[in-house]
């Protein structure tokens, strides 16, 4: 169906034609049975006027038609069509499923084939370059369909477009050959005709028919004689009304073939309905399961991310009619000659110019008389009134209007002016019939109106020379009419040929808004593909607009609609014209829901090509799509690159290559999984490694040339710019961590490095790895290289494997090292440093040692002395008998304070070594080779510290036996940890202040060892100043003093100490490092000790929490002489000691209370009197230094002597600073009398 | 209430964009974990339908700043403007273009939702969504939460650290628009 698109102008025109009957005789058809064609079928080609034709309106407006095309349908075989929409809807979608969109190219790539053209949108900010297929096919012919299917609806009442207006009679000139023949012949059609008016009233726009006589010529009757019978019907009905066709039925005719066949597309138009009826009788249940394919589809939000296209069951748009295609090679009309087509469209222009378009002008006159007359009695009477009471009526939907009507009958006149071109006059009915219509409420009238009112308007502004257009293109017509049409009177269809057209019109009027509004307006829920025609439209309108967004949004909308409808490759090829925005562009929702619906539908469709990146598109972390929509996306994936048979570069799980760490000569380390815990502290101290074993190096391997610090690892941090180097066959290891980016678990399998000598190289397979959402794990490879050179390190391989799926993948190492920033031209540019961890160098075989520690122990205390032995073993896989080990050399920092080398115990007869110390190392020259070797060591840790480290550097020399000039070296670094602790551990679980200056303190000390008692020699406290006044322990009363020591503490012992102490100068307040310290040692025998060491705790936390409610310390002095002989009462004088911890001055204010008990039994209790006196005054004031002690004398006046508790409340108060404390001092006094030999204490 | 502030770049892409519900999510503690995975769904889809809001309100604040740039005449440099006869015009344009109202005022109104956009001098779009309440807010108020806005971003130009282009991630900035989504 190649046509060229129609213009707004053609549309109309071929859209709109009057109908004209057809009634064949017998003869007559099997006369033009001969040509394969039926007499419509031969004339419908040529159905439009192709000469200069004119008519007058009633006015006298003289009216050159342009471009009149009839319609001809035989009413002999025609039967009114069902009105089926179900049936139109599949013609429909069949008709655009067999036009699919050319997919061969993705959008993106530049492609030259007409189909698309380069679009720059928005080129006021950004380029959007898009490419936009120039025509939609498949709209134009759904289109076409759509308006031939509404065109043979008949028997509307609202408009008499598609009415028959005219009946063309064709007869064989042989069956007339006399003039009773004639009134037969043509009696008998006539009938058929009247029948049918009968039958079909609404089918036929004027109830007088204009009849046309068309003889054709009969071969077997000779030309004289058809001549006679044309001009029988001449005289009989007149001239104008009749015609003869001659066509020469002549195989040997040597006239040209028609090329090309008018024909053919009439063949092709009918080939779609033809199938269509053929494929209902085969098989009914086809249709069915399509409408089913409609139907099930359930509703959703094409944005919504859950949507999942239906399942279809058709795969590929219009296979099963293409199967069902009849054969159609049918020779049509090959025989007719360019002659008979021209005397063929010489009856057409005959027919239009000489009978009908009179006949038209003479019903015109009827009707506008009619009109007129009528119009007048109306106007006056009914309208008038309609108009003051009517319009608040809203009538019925259905008004029906009598034939006889002005309405209809103006309507009439309208439709006749519309067809035969006088746009002019047609517009203006039906600009006054929308007014009457709208009057009545007679919607489906109003509405017809209206689209014509507009569609006249157009074609009055397009005719030429134009006519004069008062206002634009009536937009508010087709909106209305669409508008009444859908909500009134539920007639889609109609308004959807409203809308094709008017639209036609907009766009050529470019006015594409309106267009795409037009568009948009008929999507619905109801019609799938419609919808998405018309969204498809809408987006090509806003192409014209430049507006990126909608035009893609649109697009999206329309692929999900043909998806729904079951058009897979109409779907994809919106949804690719939508990517083509929505890529890259940041809304990842819709970046997400596009590429996983491309990828969807290609699955469907099977093409692959490009499938993988849509899809890695939509796993692109982070994303802010939730996790199951994520695992959906994965899944996909997945089961689609598992058709795809090759390896593929993919991103997910991420490996680091940058963590990537490289072991050397360490052997026994797990494959696999494992746990790493520091990458950077390595990495930190290898400068120290370094600069010893360049010391040793120096010292004890003499010929130094260059000297370069074995590497033994590789990582992030460390300088990768030297290829790490290992000797051929011996094993090394890279670590690599993997990081799940996504948000769902990943399950790896098998995964492996690949190397450029990958037959050479041995590599440790990993058979599973799970990967928790974001979680890194890291992987070490064993690498076994029997190649000697360089092997570069080229991709990791893995499989992934989900819900059965499990298909290979590979990322290719890209190492890269730190932004140079040392130059200016490394300042300005970017240059990256080089990264040679993944190009392994393998050099020659060498002897490999592997040194242990033996019998260190696990834990130790300080300034312990362990002994403990360094054993030496080969390692070395394949053996290298032309190499020996000449000399091993232990060292590390401040080896003299930690670790010695012993002398050869003497009961060992033959040593391995022999020995000699140098500064920091201790060089041991190899005397013979037996593996394993112990080197027995002392260790003693240091005083201080939770960890003891042994970092010790080993070094070997490697000889040539039969080279001594070549040597060579390995080293062995032992980094040892082993927690130090002291062995006495103490705790405080009270502090409290007994008096100002004295503390009593809680303590616990615990023995920590298990195999040694500990002699606690010293408890004290640092700062010193603070003197521990008392000392007791609780599990034995006394504390043994022992000559080492004050306590001993046997193993696992923890004892109780109570702890008084004196702060004499007011030291413990404020101290930050106040500490109690216990001096310990473990003793090994009388003169030497295991370990020595001192536990301390800081008690300065404790002690500053202590609430001290001592500021002063208030006293009696207890014993008291005085004289009782002379008088029953007593005055004494007692003194009061005042202590205070500030200085000041102070007032203090004693007050009486009276003595609460006599404690002795010698005298009558309660003697006391109630008196105290300060000489008089109860104040005294006094001045403190701090920590002063001060004595103020009060009286007492007593009666017996005895033991009294004299309690007066004592008020101290500074008033400097507001401090006020009152003590009612407890204090028994003994009273006692003074002898006269003991003079009174003053 | 704003629920929605998006930041859009010059090539019309989003590079910030926070809603409530996932402000929401962010301040929700561990306990509330059931629920929230029943709410989970949801939360997807409100942040869809606020970024399909956002999305299509900048076709809205195209045909805005059209119709801005035509009021201010031709937009390009002014010694290139073809009716440009001296300099005293050209400072006349770029003056106009200079005082280019930044604030482009309310885009749509949807049931839920009323959503406002501001253009930068550098094609930078802010849009927010406010949520229609009982107590309607003042233009005064849309204004200052922009301004705020656009001094934060600013500031965040100002850091040499960010590319621009690329995607926010400031803690400042989103400290500001936490301000602004909170109605401070």
């Amino acid at each position: 169906m190649e046509e060229v698109p129609l213009k707004a102008k053609d549309l109309i025109l071929s859209s709109f034609s009057s109908r004209v009957a057809v009634i064949s005789s017998t003869t007559a058809d099997s006369l033009i049975r001969q040509h394969n064609l039926n007499f419509t079928q031969l004339i419908q080609p040529f159905a439009r006027l192709s000469t200069e034709a004119s008519w007058q309106d009633p006015n006298g407006l003289l009216i050159w038609p342009k471009d009149i095309s009839l319609t001809f349908v035989d009413i002999g075989s025609w039967k009114k069509p069902e009105v089926d929409a179900q049936r139109n809807r599949r013609i429909l979608t069949n008709i655009v499923g067999q036009n699919p969109p050319t997919l061969s190219a993705i959008p993106s790539a530049e492609s030259s084939n007409g189909d698309s053209k380069t679009v720059e949108l928005n080129n006021k900010d950004l380029d959007y370059q898009v490419q936009v297929p120039v025509r939609t096919t498949w709209y134009e012919v759904w289109r076409k369909t759509f308006l031939k299917l509404q065109s043979e609806v008949v028997g509307n009442q609202h408009e008499f477009l598609n009415h028959f207006v005219a009946c063309l009679l064709v007869i064989s000139s042989s069956e007339v050959k006399s003039s009773e023949d004639v009134a037969n012949v043509v009696g008998k059609m006539s009938k058929i005709q009247q029948q049918h008016q009968y039958d079909h009233p609404n089918s036929w726009m004027l109830p007088s028919v204009l009849k046309y006589y068309l003889i054709i010529h009969d071969k077997s009757v000779n030309e004289q004689e058809s001549e006679q019978v044309y001009q029988n019907f001449r005289t009989m009905y007149g001239g104008n009304f009749c015609h003869m066709l001659k066509l020469v039925v002549d195989e040997a005719s040597d006239t040209e073939i028609l090329v090309p066949n008018p024909w053919k597309i009439l063949l092709l138009d009918q080939e779609d309905s033809l199938i269509f009826s053929k494929r209902e009788e085969i098989d009914g249940k086809v249709p069915v399961d399509e409408i089913e394919n409609i139907v099930q589809s359930d509703l959703l939000h094409p944005l919504s991310p859950d949507s999942e296209n239906p399942p279809s069951v058709i795969s590929q748009n219009g296979d099963i009619s293409n199967s069902l295609k009849i054969p159609c090679n049918m020779e049509l009309g090959t025989s007719l000659t360019i002659q008979d087509v021209r005397r063929i469209q010489l009856v057409i222009n005959e027919f239009i110019s000489k009978a009908l378009l009179p006949y038209m002008e003479r019903q015109c006159r009827n009707l506008n008389e009619s009109i007129v007359n009528r119009r007048g009695m109306s106007k006056s009477f009914f309208s008038a009134t309609k108009r003051l009471f009517g319009t608040s009526a809203k009538s019925a939907p259905s008004v029906v209007y009598a034939t006889e009507s002005v309405e209809i009958l103006s309507r009439k006149l309208g439709d006749i002016y519309f067809l035969y071109g006088h746009y002019g006059g047609a517009y203006q009915l039906y600009h006054q019939l929308k007014k009457d219509f709208y009057g009545d409420a007679a919607w489906l009238y109003y509405s017809s109106a209206l689209e014509l009112a507009a569609i006249s308007h157009f074609m009055m502004s397009q005719s030429e020379p134009p006519l004069a257009v008062a206002r634009a293109f009536p937009v508010h017509y087709v909106n209305d009419a669409i508008g009444h049409y859908i909500d009134q009177c539920r007639m889609v269809d109609a308004a959807t040929r409203c809308a094709v057209i008017c639209t036609e019109c907009l766009k050529h009027l470019e006015n594409n808004a309106e267009a795409a509004a037009i568009f948009i307006r008929m999507t619905s829920e109801d019609c799938d593909l419609r919808s998405a025609l018309m969204l498809e439209q809408a987006a090509n309108s806003f192409v014209e607009m430049d507006s990126p967004r909608k035009y893609a949004l649109h697009c999206v909308l329309a692929g999900y609609r043909y998806a729904k409808a079951g058009l897979k490759s109409h779907s994809l090829n919106c949804y690719r014209q939508g990517y083509q925005i929505y890529n890259g562009k940041g809304w990842r929702y819709a970046e997400d829901h596009v590429n996983f619906t491309i990828a969807r539908l290609q699955n469907i469709l099977q093409t692959p090509e490009g499938i993988t990146k849509h899809l890695m598109a939509t796993l692109v972390a982070p994303s802010p799509q939730s996790s199951q929509q994520i695992q959906i996306f994965y899944k996909e994936f997945l089961s689609t690159m598992a058709n795809i048979k090759s390896v593929h570069e993919f991103f997910v799980p991420q490996i680091k290559f940058v963590d990537m760490q490289i072991r050397i000569a360490v052997a026994g380390l797990p494959t696999g999984e494992f746990h790493c815990s520091n990458y950077d502290d390595i990495g930190a101290s290898s400068t120290s490694w370094d600069s010893l074993e360049s010391n040793v190096v120096r010292e004890c391997i003499k010929p130094v040339i260059k000297f370069k610090p074995t590497r033994l690892f590789f990582s992030r941090l460390l300088d990768n710019t030297v290829h790490p180097t290992v000797p051929c066959d011996e094993q090394f290891f890279i670590e690599l961590p993997f990081y799940n980016p996504l948000k769902i678990p990943l399950g790896l399998r098998n995964i492996t490095l690949k190397f450029d000598y990958s037959d050479m190289v041995e590599v440790t397979l990993v058979p599973n790895l799970e990967l928790e959402p974001e979680e890194s794990k890291s992987l070490r490879f064993s690498v076994i290289s029997h190649h000697v050179g360089m092997i570069i390190l080229e991709t990791v391989n893995y499989e992934l494997e989900f819900s059965g799926n499990i298909v290979p993948f590979q990322q290719t190492v890209v190492l890269r090292g730190p932004r140079l920033n040392n130059t200016k031209a490394e300042r300005f540019g970017k240059l990256y440093a080089k990264d040679l961890r993944n190009k392994i160098v393998i050099i020659n075989k060498l002897p490999l040692l592997q040194a242990n520690v033996e019998g260190l122990p696990n834990a130790l205390f300080h300034t312990q002395i362990a002994n403990f032995d360094i054993v030496l073993s080969d390692n070395t896989k394949s053996k290298t008998p032309d190499m020996t080990v000449s000399q091993v050399i232990i060292t590390m920092d401040n080896m003299e304070r930690a670790v010695q080398v012993l002398p050869e115990q003497t009961s060992e007869t033959s040593s391995a070594f022999s020995k000699t110390n140098g500064k920091n190392f201790t060089r041991l020259k190899c005397e013979k080779n037996e593996s394993p070797t112990k080197i027995p060591c002392v260790f003693k840790a240091p005083q201080a510290g939770d960890t003891a480290e042994l970092d010790i550097l080993l070094v070997y020399e490697i000889l040539h036996n039969n080279d001594v000039s070549k040597k060579a070296h390995r080293v062995i670094r032992m980094s040892i940890q082993i927690p130090l602790s002291p062995a006495v551990h103490l705790e405080y679980s009270s502090l409290k202040m007994l008096d100002c200056i004295t503390y009593l303190g809680l303590m616990r000390l615990y023995n920590l060892t298990v195999d040694y008692s500990v002699i606690i020699s010293k408890i004290f406290f640092s700062p010193s100043d603070i003197e521990v006044t008392e000392l007791c322990s609780s599990s034995h009363p006394e504390v043994k003093i022992e000559e080492a020591g004050i306590m001993k503490m046997n193993k696992n012992e923890s004892r109780n100490i109570v702890l008084k102490f004196r702060d004499q100068k007011n030291l413990l307040k404020d101290n930050q490092r106040l500490t109690i310290n216990v001096a310990w040692h473990i003793a090994k025998s009388a003169t030497e000790n295991l370990a020595v060491g001192n536990s301390e705790i800081n008690v300065s936390e404790a002690i500053s929490s202590i609430q001290s409610s001592f500021v002063f310390q208030v006293k009696h002095v207890n014993k008291v002489y005085a004289d009782f002989g002379e008088s029953t009462n007593c005055t004494c004088e007692v003194e009061l000691l005042i202590h205070s911890k500030t200085s000041g001055n102070f007032s203090i204010q004693l007050e009486y209370n009276p003595p609460k008990n006599d404690i002795t039994l010698t005298g009558p209790s309660t003697r006391a009197s109630g008196q105290v006196s300060l000489g008089g005054v109860t104040t005294a004031l006094l001045e403190l230094q701090a920590l002063q002690t001060k004595t103020i004398k009060y009286l007492f006046i007593v009666a017996w002597p005895g033991v009294y508790n004299a309690a007066p409340k004592i008020t101290v108060m500074d008033e400097e600073r507001g401090v006020q404390e009152s003590y009612s001092l407890h204090s028994p006094i003994i009273f006692a009398q003074a002898l006269s030999s003991v003079p009174s204490s003053s | 209430m704003a629920v929605c502030v998006c930041v859009i770049g010059k090539d019309n892409g989003p590079i910030y964009m926070r809603s409530r519900s996932r402000a929401d999510e962010l301040s929700q503690t561990v306990e509330h974990n059931l629920s929230q995975m029943a709410f989970r769904g949801v939360t997807a889809n409100t942040e869809l339908q606020y970024n399909f809001i956002v999305s299509s309100a900048l076709d809205i604040i195209e045909e805005r700043a059209l119709v801005g740039s035509s009021a201010s005449g031709y937009k390009g440099n002014p010694s290139l403007h073809p009716s440009a006869s001296g300099g005293a015009v050209g400072s006349i344009d770029g003056q106009q273009l200079a005082t280019r109202e930044l604030y482009l005022g309310a885009l749509t109104a949807r049931e839920e939702y009323k959503v406002y956009g501001y253009m930068t001098n550098t094609k930078i779009k802010f849009v927010i969504v406010i949520e229609e309440t009982s107590i309607p807010l003042r233009e005064n108020d849309i204004r200052t939460m922009f301004r705020k806005l656009h001094s934060a971003f600013c500031d965040l130009m100002s850091n040499p650290f960010y590319l621009p282009g690329s995607s926010i991630n400031s803690k400042r900035f989103d400290a500001v628009v936490t301000s602004i989504m909170s109605g401070q």
